[in-house]
């Protein structure tokens, strides 16, 4: 109760600290924030538009889920996300199409995201290198691969523009009438139950949880709390794969270098304020996404930049800490600990 | 090849003034994940004041008021209320990427922020012409934070902050002081940093320009193994091979321009493979005080 | 100079200090011993002003010390048992980062000079400055602290368990300086546990039990016996001897186990051990004298440098014996080590389960709840238990899968009397269904009433079994290191 009263605190005063931001820059603050209200969530469409844009957040925010609650400090889901999509086309277009296709690109996506999320883990394990830098240099080296491969080897026949050609149709998942809203949205809230489901129904959820709030005292208890801290970063890079192809599969059909567009540092700010629960990130979720909608509604009607959305994450999680409420629910016991990579 | 070096030492400066701010932090014990931001925010208040005011030495003001402002947000939370300093610097980029890209637009109006914008001054070394801040970055940065590490007693103390806090603290002295102080001369350095891209590398700001230089910093530092000297050393090298793309690029070779922006990263991820022995950063990096 | 009136300190539940008062004079040599937990160390870090009192003062000169600013103030300076030393910085530079005599801009060879400043003010000797800190022995390194120490001229000089780490040469050197400041008319107090230096150093022996001041006299009046007396609170216990001497099968045992001083600052030096099934096995001694590196040996998390662990005829590595079921293991710190705080009782007991549902985890937590009297619920975070129901929801966790071998780590401390006594029933219980049971303890009650014999372990290595009614002094003197 208290944390949901914390997280609705956190996100009124992020939508407050968008009202003075835009207040300062001369728009009528609660007129502008009523009609980004409406961009977001006045039409079928707008709402169809909201949900598209929650998708990837929620996979993402899933990936931060499970590696903070074991105490893995991975801010590499933008590229996890990111291999995943590459992995989802090159599995979607060699294969005939149709749904045996659609799942295999999704496995093929959510192995790549492990595999990115892998390297990580085997670097904090190998070589005590603090996973909070290496999954964010593997961000910039995905990204990068990312712009190669969609300028070079899997560039369109066409060769005009640095992009993919698309996935066909049948692979692609299922929409719903006019709108652009797809079949990924029952993806993503199975995926967060499935999360919950593992870190609160199953023995290596518990373990898991364990290994994040007390890496010792898991340890004395018979934990093997390397093994734990491996599995949270392959499974959470899996998840974030499994957004990149999502996002493919659904919304671009395509791949070009900005793919990923900060899905994945947005996750951790969606994560945050779900307090690190995963049906609390779909609530989450859908709220940036409607502030991310909202703001894309704005540029389009007042020429506010969208960037006000990433405003409104960034001031939603510093609000968060100022809280205080931080201390309460925050699972690690020394941060400095993990920032420093020193499990022993 | 003096056209190569050029470009080396002009790129690599806004990185190396980063890298050695982040350095001199992070051997407080203060591991800034918003460094990033605070770049954005530096080259961001370098562009606005120094349009507003037409004169360099404004701008550069205007890059450390806005690497200052970031600095407090960051220092409020991380410092002021031991907030996990991860989750600080990740809401710090956020913010900035946001709060910059937003203002930047808005107050871009008629283009009055691109033109009247001023050049940083630039200084005759024999033949060559070189920026000021170049030189700044390359010569007097360096000394001067090796000078401070080693030669103060204001730095003894930021590395006994970030080696053991409690044995500073046993002595009667602010932990909270000393990693003040070392967030103060970062928000120096990368105040110069954003007005370098800015006002030098590229003329005026634009939406996340910084391009994740920021995070190459605070990889840097770590390869740097927290030493001055291996800071100026991982830039120059990042800094070759990012000039050696462009210069590749602009002959045609057709090598993968993309491939080549990869490899610095994967060559600091290597490096963490190969390099002998653990990662052994300061003892007391990231770790919040009173903890 | 001294006095100290009335001090009270608690943490928590537990009562450190109870009730201290002590005058000490100019120039005196005073020793304050204890066992584990006494209270002293607590007393004389309120006294240098690292810690605040909840009743009492302390002055110096007539002057309330309330701060460690007042303290150095006035002269106090205490050396601690852990040292305040920043490890990959220079001897030079660990002296130099608190002296008033460093200018803030220094040349090349500034904190050089300022560090010979200090060692000759100090009158001690002390060579390679430039040497790291973590490149000094532990001796050394105290040495470095002494240094410090001594060049601001203390009028009161504290050590805490300054020798534990000192070679027995580096204590004759040390007592003698110690000797030399006294006559100086530097106070010093020395806390240690170490009757041998004790009475080779002061000329006054105050014993702390339990946090109060229970003996106060001159060494040239009181016997080493007297003394170990006073710190175990008891004299000669009788335990009737009603244990059967059936041949017990052996179930762990350690050959020449030794284990690597690079993880454990005091190290096992060649250990055996034998666990029989039935039996309760005591180890007692002062803490820090291997125990940590003994835990650790039987719980897999150290790989032995030397020597095996067998269970049941086989020997067994340390990652096995670490996945190993049919070992128990109760640690010392229950609440960094035993529970996980933020999770809640059932998910804290269902720890070691295989499979876990929400629905068998509260059935079961209800059925330990019971079982172990353990006063809280199922879905209660487990850092809301008091410390006793915390080593319940331990023993709960640990003994239900009827283990083979219990090992407990000072598995009553800080427990209230009920609560120790069931955890006593429960060791008990489980040796008489079959287990080896091997109780780690610097209590020497607990091992009397509840071991089968008892070994005093001391800088890592092990004596040969005693019987649990060896009195008690003998066994403080072991302890103590004077056999």
């Amino acid at each position: 109760m208290r944390r949901l009263v914390s997280a609705l605190l956190a996100a009124s005063l992020g939508l407050i600290a968008i009202g003075a931001i835009l207040g300062l820059l001369g728009h009528p603050p609660l007129h502008t924030l009523a009609r980004m209200a409406a961009g977001a969530l006045g039409s079928p469409w707008a709402l169809a538009e909201t949900l598209l844009k929650s998708v990837p957040l929620l996979f993402t925010a899933l990936a931060v889920v499970v590696a903070f609650r074991a105490g893995v400090w991975n801010i590499g889901a933008e590229g996890q996300f990111v291999v995943g999509a590459i992995a989802a086309l090159v599995v979607a277009r060699a294969l005939p199409a149709g749904s045996f296709a659609t799942a295999a690109a999704v496995a093929a996506a959510m192995l790549a995201g492990a595999a990115w999320g892998g390297i990580a883990a085997l670097l904090r394990l190998g070589r005590n290198a603090p996973e909070v830098l290496t999954t964010i240099l593997l961000n910039f080296v995905a990204l990068h691969l990312l712009g190669w491969l969609a300028g070079g080897p899997l560039q369109e026949q066409a060769r005009r523009y640095p992009q993919s050609d698309p996935v066909p149709a049948a692979t692609l998942l299922d929409t719903a009438g006019s709108t652009r809203f797809h079949a990924g949205i029952w993806i993503a809230v199975a995926a967060a139950i499935l999360v919950h489901a593992l870190l609160f129904r199953t023995a290596a959820g518990l373990r898991l949880r364990a290994v994040g709030a007390n890496p010792l005292a898991a340890r004395w208890a018979g934990v093997e709390v390397r093994r734990h801290l491996a599995g949270a970063m392959l499974l959470s890079g899996a998840i974030a794969g499994a957004g990149g192809a999502v996002e493919l599969l659904g919304v671009t059909h395509r791949l070009y270098e900005r793919f990923a567009s900060g899905a994945g540092y947005s996750g951790i700010a969606v994560a945050l304020l779900a307090q690190l629960h995963p049906i609390g990130s779909i609530a989450s979720a859908a709220f940036f996404g409607a502030l991310a909608t909202g703001a894309g509604a704005l540029q389009r009607s007042e020429g506010i930049p969208a960037a006000l959305a990433t405003f409104g994450q960034g001031a939603t999680v510093i609000v968060l800490l100022t809280l205080g409420s931080v201390r309460s629910w925050w699972p690690f016991p020394r941060p400095g600990r993990l920032a420093r990579g020193g499990e022993r | 090849m003096s056209q190569l070096l050029e470009l080396t030492l002009l790129a690599g400066a806004p990185l190396l003034l980063a890298v050695i701010g982040e350095l001199i932090l992070q051997r407080s014990g203060v591991l800034n994940i918003g460094l990033e931001g605070m770049l954005l925010a530096a080259a961001f208040g370098a562009t606005l004041a120094g349009a507003t005011s037409g004169s360099a030495l404004g701008g550069i003001a205007g890059g450390v008021a806005g690497a200052a402002a970031a600095a407090a947000l960051f220092g409020a939370l991380a410092l002021w209320r031991a907030a996990d300093p991860i989750v600080s610097g990740v809401a710090l980029n956020l913010l900035c990427l946001g709060a910059t890209g937003v203002l930047y637009r808005e107050l871009n109006e008629g283009n009055r922020l691109v033109e009247g914008l001023p050049r940083l001054p630039r200084l005759s070394v024999g033949a060559m012409e070189i920026d000021a801040v170049v030189f700044f970055a390359w010569v007097v940065a360096p000394l001067m934070a090796a000078a401070l590490l080693w030669r103060t007693r204001a730095g003894l103390r930021m590395r006994a902050a970030g080696e053991n806090p409690d044995a500073l603290a046993w002595g009667g002295r602010s932990v909270a002081r000393a990693r003040w102080l070392a967030l103060a001369f970062e928000v120096v350095l990368a105040g110069f940093a954003g007005a370098a891209l800015s006002l030098g590398l590229a003329q005026g700001f634009a939406e996340n320009m910084v391009a994740g230089r920021g995070f190459i910093a605070l990889a840097i530092v770590i390869f740097a193994r927290w030493s001055v000297a291996g800071a100026v050393a991982g830039v120059a090298l990042f800094s070759f091979a990012t000039a050696l793309q462009y210069a590749i690029q602009a002959g045609g070779s057709g090598i993968a321009f993309h491939l080549l922006l990869g490899f610095p990263y994967v060559a600091t991820l290597a490096f963490l493979v190969v390099a002998p022995g653990s990662v052994q950063a300061p003892r007391a990096l990231g770790r919040p005080y009173p903890s | 100079m001294l006095e100290i009136r009335g001090i009270r300190k608690s943490f928590g539940e537990t009562l450190a200090v109870r009730e201290a008062s002590l005058t000490i004079p100019a120039g005196q040599a005073v020793a304050v011993v204890g066992a584990n937990g006494a209270g002293k160390t607590t007393l004389m870090e309120i006294v240098a002003g690292a810690k605040r009192a909840d009743a009492g003062e302390v002055l110096m000169e007539g002057e309330r010390v309330g701060g460690s600013g007042d303290a150095a103030r006035l002269g106090i300076r205490m050396v601690h048992q852990h040292f305040d030393l920043a490890e990959s910085m220079t001897v030079a530079e660990n002296l130099a980062l608190h002296d008033g005599g460093l200018a803030p801009l220094f040349g090349r060879r500034g904190i050089e000079r300022v560090a010979r400043e200090i060692v000759a003010r100090s009158g001690l000797a002390l060579e390679n400055l430039e040497r790291p800190v973590a490149a000094l022995s532990v001796g050394e390194a105290a040495r470095v602290e002494l240094v410090r120490a001594l060049s601001q001229r203390p009028r009161l000089l504290i050590l805490d368990e300054p020798t534990s780490v000192l070679t027995p040469r580096e204590v004759e050197d040390l007592v003698a300086l110690l000797r030399r400041l006294t006559r100086q008319n530097t106070a010093v107090v020395l806390i240690s546990h170490k009757l041998a230096e004790v009475f080779a150093f002061a000329e006054r022996i105050v014993v702390m039990r339990e946090g109060a001041v229970v003996a106060d006299g001159p060494s040239a009046a009181t016997t080493r016996e007297q003394v170990a007396r006073a710190m175990i609170g008891r004299d000669l216990r009788t335990v009737p001897p009603s244990r059967s001497d059936d041949p017990h099968p052996v179930r762990l045992r350690l050959t020449d186990l030794a284990t690597s001083p690079a993880s454990h600052r005091v190290p096992l030096r060649g250990v055996d051990l034998e666990l029989r099934a039935g039996r309760i096995s005591a180890i007692v001694g002062v803490a820090g004298n291997g125990q940590n590196a003994l835990a650790d040996a039987l719980r897999g998390l150290a790989q032995p440098s030397r020597g095996h662990i067998e269970i049941d005829g086989a020997v067994i590595a340390a990652p096995a014996l670490f996945r190993s079921r049919r070992l128990a293991h109760i640690p010392s710190d229950r609440a960094r080590e035993g529970i996980v705080r933020e999770l809640t009782v059932a998910e804290n007991l269902a720890l070691r389960a295989r499979r876990w549902s929400r629905g068998g985890a509260r059935a079961r937590a209800r059925a330990a709840i019971a079982r172990f009297g353990i006063r809280g619920t199922p879905d209660q975070a487990a850092g809301s238990l008091s410390g006793g129901n915390q080593q319940k929801l331990i023993l709960a966790r640990e003994l239900e899968r009827a283990p083979e071998v219990i090992v407990a780590s000072e598995p009553t401390r800080g427990l209230d009397f009920d609560a120790a006594r069931f955890v006593h029933e429960r060791l008990r219980a489980a040796a008489a269904a079959g287990a080896a049971v091997l109780v780690i303890t610097s209590d020497l009650d607990e091992a009397a009433s509840l071991a089968d014999e008892v070994r005093v372990i001391s800088a890592g290595s092990l004596s040969e079994p005693l019987a649990p009614d060896t009195p008690a002094a003998e066994l403080g003197l072991r302890m103590a290191g004077t056999h």
